[in-house]
């Protein structure tokens, strides 16, 4: 449970993410995924909890404090607003239609917002932290227009050595397809949280999911109906390639400019960068902020 | 091997846990303890470092030091929260407790000296990542050689 706050001290607003009491020992086992069994501190919010102690970004949502009181825990961070998702939904279709204006300033907006979502994402790769949820609805944006990256409930700090990891992980539509063709423990790391960011940029442009598969399978035909299907040379970032990819139709790369319509060939290039196939192509969130797109002065023009 | 480290731990309860020394050696013992009961064997180098990391930071918080007056509930702690954050072996609490007998420790007193662990670390508890670790090395490096060293980093 997620609710609003006012500290009486500080006066300051805050977001209280509530966990249900932990069970005891001889308690419901049906509570036990919740609360982590008998291990004390659940380790989905020990981890929660320690990602977010571990980050000072603006464009990172700022964990105040843990408050663990018989058994219950509470993360206070702080207040945002509203996140992309809902903020997109808000918008009428006139927003998206092209040759409008309002369709104009989505796409500004577009990219004053994606340069602070690769900030965000570079600060955490930076230290070592995959995100693993990147997703419209993981940005908040703030009341002076600042978004602030959240959801760290999967994210993990990532390994060197790369290890097997597991496979449920980042929401379907955003899921880069190393995860998904990986089988269950793929290895994978930071450049999944890019093919997430360029899911989320194409997103933000035409307000609608890039890739909106109902199945995993699903999910790869529609990637690959948009971007081709796989060479033999790109299939090699796949950890165990199942046998049914040879069955799929040999479908050719469509022109990504066709499918966000509107958007400036310096922004398509960088999309095009951002859903490489192969994990070692594709763009980092540092490199992708040195892109031509994001060059010269591009402050939001009001409506 | 297993009696021998038993017999250590009971001389171990006699002393109080304000010497670092007696805090390091208690963690050995109870990694070793899990070790010889077999729960632990893919147990990682990290594991053990992050659980002397917090222990080491533990052992200068001496509020925290004093409240737990049993010397092996705070290296318990710290090793069951460095298990949790590198995912190495999802250890039940329950399951500890006869290991520590000798200690006589119950289920809520390793509860209690987990959350005070967490609690005096402030979530602090972040393993040192390679980029964290390259970051150190770039500020270290002369200003000439950090273009140089930026570049190797990057690839």
């Amino acid at each position: 449970m997620v609710v609003k706050c006012e500290s009486r001290v500080s006066g300051k607003v805050m977001v209280v993410k509530r966990i249900k009491k932990m069970p005891s020992v001889s308690g419901d086992a049906s509570d036990e995924d919740e609360a982590g069994a008998d291990q004390g501190f659940p380790v989905r919010y020990l981890r929660e909890a320690c990602l977010l102690r571990a980050c000072n970004h603006p464009n990172v949502m700022k964990l105040e404090f843990v408050t663990y009181h018989e058994g219950q825990i509470e993360l206070f961070s702080e207040f945002v607003g509203l996140n992309v998702e809902d903020y997109i939904s808000s918008l009428s279709d006139e927003y998206f239609t092209r040759n409008k204006q309002k369709h104009e300033w989505v796409l500004q907006l577009g990219r004053y917002f994606m340069k602070q979502v690769l900030k965000g994402i570079d600060y955490c790769h930076s230290i070592g932290i995959l995100l693993r949820d990147v997703k419209p609805r993981n940005f908040l944006i703030s009341s002076d227009g600042t978004l602030k990256l959240t959801g760290f409930v999967l994210a993990r700090f990532s390994l060197l050595p790369e290890e097997p990891l597991t496979q449920q992980v980042v929401t379907l539509s955003y899921r880069a397809p190393e995860i998904i063709l990986g089988g269950t423990y793929p290895v994978y790391t930071a450049p999944v949280d890019i093919w997430s960011a360029g899911c989320t940029f194409a997103e933000m442009i035409t307000g609608r999911t890039l890739f909106e598969g109902d199945s995993e399978i699903g999910q790869l035909l529609k990637i690959f109906k948009l971007l081709g299907t796989p060479s033999d040379c790109n299939k090699s970032f796949c950890f165990e390639v199942p046998s049914y990819i040879e069955l799929l139709p040999q479908w050719q790369p469509q022109s990504l400019s066709e499918r966000l319509e509107g958007l400036c060939d310096e922004g398509v290039d960088l999309l095009s960068r951002m859903l490489l196939y192969h994990p070692c192509s594709r763009i980092t969130a540092r490199d992708a902020l040195k892109h031509p797109y994001f060059q010269g002065d591009h402050s939001l023009m009001k409506t | 091997h297993f009696h021998a480290l038993l017999q250590d731990e009971v001389e171990l309860k006699k002393q109080e846990c304000t010497d670092p020394v007696t805090m390091i050696r208690s963690i050995q013992v109870v990694l070793e303890l899990c070790h010889s009961v077999g729960i632990m064997d893919d147990m990682d180098s990290e594991v053990i470092a992050l659980s002397m990391n917090y222990l080491q930071r533990c052992s200068q918080n001496e509020k925290l030091v004093q409240s737990f007056r049993k010397s092996v509930l705070l290296p318990v702690a710290c090793m069951l929260t460095a298990l949790k954050l590198c995912e190495t072996y999802a250890v039940r609490i329950c399951d500890l407790v006869p290991l520590l007998q000798p200690f006589q420790v119950d289920e809520d007193e390793i509860r209690d000296a987990e959350w005070a662990v967490l609690e005096a670390l402030d979530f602090n508890l972040q393993p040192v990542t390679t980029s964290r670790l390259l970051s150190c090395v770039l500020d270290l490096a002369p200003e000439t050689k950090r273009n140089a060293l930026r570049d190797v980093a990057d690839i």
